[in-house]
């Protein structure tokens, strides 16, 4: 299972077999043994515990992390580390020649140079981190519950916007500020599952939620509402200034070409949006069926207007 | 003719619970876990032993697995869109014959004729009156937990609308009337079926039925061909050698409905004559669906009596004459004892919505 995790690492993983075996057979053949009266097995084992250890944190970096930057910047840190205390290890076991002492002079030189470099690579680290958690701020407000995502976009599911509909609906009746929804559908997403595959489907899905994010403001809210269906919130918003976000999001997904697998022709989607202002006095389950209601009358006005034109 | 009951392994399971594993699976539910308590393993399904003599399941599998289906996947997602993706592609020869029908009803017929092969899970019944048409639901394999029974209504739904959709290009005016509470995931109704609940959706009725104009219902296709729907029956009958048509459950319940209509004998001993069993039997047989006999006659009769009272509006007098009551108090009681509320009671919370 974790195979795939290791595959796009192979290279890093040879990198660690080389260095590891060229360091154990270098000292092997620089030294001899010593004899067993002059072992102290309780060195040994706490420097061979710390060796372990070493080689287990690389296996998590590398299973947990995708390849890139960070990801070398913190395996080489390790590395260091790990040579310093492989090296620290097999001296209780060997003694050099008198020609070799030099080894054990620098066999501490690695782990504070591998310290440095993964105090940077944590840097990176962090910058990172606060990179993916911009990423997550407009599909997330306050409150985190991974229960709640849908499996599909990666977005929060309509359970999580009701509650937070919820939280709006309080707050726009106390301090009297009126808040919108949008509701976004993907016209013909039925023909295009039946075209491409539902596989398809799902990855267009993914994309079309991706879009919505990047086109809203950090305080907005995008979720999956059911289907192909979409549902932004917007605090403290007229529904003047969503039309204005509503033109965004359409214009860009109208730009949207979409790749259906490894095929290289654009499939570009269509999509219905409305939106509508609310102002604290409904109730959240009052909230959404209007947005359903909305939404089937602008398709039906989005109808007839094409009607017109085809005639 | 014999009917399919509960524990017979007879359903085709790569129609059903193939796709319904698949989807749970997608959405990251692992496929043992879904089949947990039902003895089987997913490599049990794998291709190697389908191919030997296509896989057959019996319907408390596939209840087990909806169960288990409901707790493990988030979203109540998976049902809506096992019904979207059901007709035609997962019906082989019958989705080709159900293609051809001349119009709703036909297919609707057939539905009926090929429970097996189409809605293994329910019964199908058909009533008109007025302008309107009325699609009955009631489970087909025994008592169902609420979770089974919600998932196997919205799949149905979902199937039935998607096929309307299908052949019919645009959805005609529809209503709902569903025997469950009004369920959390409301948006799967607005999106796959819709829906709204209060205006087309009834959430908490004593029915589960579902509401067509007739006119729509026998509005011809353009498009069929009878020669192709003849074929494709044809086929069906020289493949499929299975004996079980219909359910148990469906053939008990037409020949109580006959006896009814007919005012004849509806004792259990003349139920079991019919069929061929002992009483014993029989009484054994209802148990494996964790039902009784007066409890079948029971819900016939309070379906007849509900449909009577909130669609064709009779008076409690006439409803009382009709379902052979001796007097009308008698019925005012037994419907309490059905429904938990008089008829009276109903009338007005019908009205009301």
């Amino acid at each position: 299972m974790n195979t795939p995790f290791i595959k796009p690492h192979f290279h890093l993983l040879v990198i660690l077999f080389i260095t590891l075996t060229t360091v154990t057979t270098a000292t092997f053949t620089l030294g001899e043994l010593k004899p067993s009266n002059e072992l102290d097995y309780f060195d040994a084992l706490g420097e061979g515990g710390m060796t372990l250890m070493t080689l287990v944190w690389i296996g998590f970096t590398l299973l947990s992390r995708p390849t890139g930057k960070v990801t070398n910047w913190l395996f080489s840190g390790l590395l260091l580390m790990n040579i310093s205390m492989l090296l620290d290890f097999i001296d209780e076991f060997i003694i050099y020649p008198d020609n070799s002492a030099w080894l054990t002079a620098i066999e501490s030189l690695p782990a504070p140079v591998g310290m440095i470099i993964m105090s940077i690579a944590l840097y990176h680290w962090h910058r990172e981190q606060m990179t993916i958690n911009a990423q997550l701020r407009r599909t997330e407000r306050v409150y985190r519950d991974h229960n709640l995502t849908d499996f599909i976009t990666g977005l929060y599911s309509a359970k999580y916007m009701k509650q937070q509909i919820k939280h709006q609906l309080l707050y726009s009746k106390k301090s009297n500020k009126p808040f919108t929804v949008m509701m976004l559908d993907i016209r013909q997403f039925d023909q295009f599952n039946r075209q491409y595959g539902h596989q398809q489907g799902d990855n267009l899905l993914r994309e079309i939620g991706q879009v919505i994010t990047m086109n809203i403001r950090d305080q907005d809210l995008a979720c999956r509402y059911a289907s192909d269906r979409f549902v932004v919130l917007f605090p403290n918003t007229t529904s003047a200034l969503a039309d204005a976000f509503s033109w965004h999001i359409e214009n860009s997904l109208a730009n949207l070409a979409f790749k259906v697998g490894s095929d290289q022709r654009a499939n570009y989607q269509k999509i219905t949006i409305c939106s509508k202002e609310f102002d604290g006095n409904q109730s959240d389950y009052q909230v959404l069926e209007l947005m359903s209601q909305q939404m089937d009358n602008t398709k039906i006005k989005n109808n007839k207007h094409q009607d017109k034109r085809v005639a | 003719m014999k009917g399919y009951e509960r524990y017979d392994e007879v359903l085709d399971a790569q129609q059903l619970l193939l796709s319904l594993i698949d989807l749970a699976r997608q959405r990251g539910a692992h496929p043992d876990k879904l089949l947990k308590g039902t003895k089987l393993f997913s490599s049990d399904l794998s291709k190697k032993n389908l191919a030997k003599n296509g896989l057959t399941c019996s319907a408390n599998t596939l209840l087990t697995v909806i169960e288990n289906c409901s707790k493990l996947v988030q979203g109540n997602e998976i049902s809506f869109l096992l019904g979207k993706r059901y007709f035609p592609s997962q019906l082989g020869l019958l989705g080709q014959a159900l293609m051809n029908c001349r119009h709703l009803g036909d297919m609707l017929r057939l539905c009926q004729c090929f429970q097996l092969d189409c809605f293994p899970l329910m019964n199908l019944q058909l009533k008109h009156y007025n302008k309107n048409s009325y699609l009955i639901f009631q489970s087909a394999v025994g008592k169902l937990t609420k979770n089974q029974q919600v998932f196997i209504t919205e799949f149905m739904l979902s199937a039935l609308l998607g096929a309307i959709k299908y052949r019919c290009g645009v959805l005609p005016q529809l209503t709902m009337h569903l025997d469950y509470p009004e369920v959390q995931h409301i948006e799967q109704y607005h999106v796959h079926l819709n829906m709204k609940a209060n205006v087309n959706l009834h959430f908490d009725q004593q029915i589960c039925m579902f509401t067509i104009a007739s006119e729509q219902l026998y509005l011809p296709f353009n498009d069929s061909a009878m020669s192709l729907k003849t074929i494709a029956l044809e086929q069906i009958s020289q493949i499929d050698t299975r004996p079980y048509p219909i359910s148990f459950i469906q053939q008990i319940t037409n020949y109580l409905n006959q006896e009814i209509l007919e005012k004849d004998d509806l004792s259990q001993e003349g139920c079991a004559q019919h069929f061929g069993y002992s009483s014993a039997t029989l009484k054994r047989k209802l148990a494996s669906h964790q039902l009784n006999y007066q409890g079948i006659i029971d819900a016939i009769r309070s379906q007849q009596a509900i449909f009577q009272l909130i669609v064709c509006q009779h008076s409690n007098e006439k409803i009382a004459g009709d379902l052979y009551f001796n007097d009308v108090s008698n019925f005012r009681k037994a419907f309490k004892r059905w429904t938990g509320m008089t008829p009276n009671t109903m009338r007005e919370q019908h009205c009301f919505n």
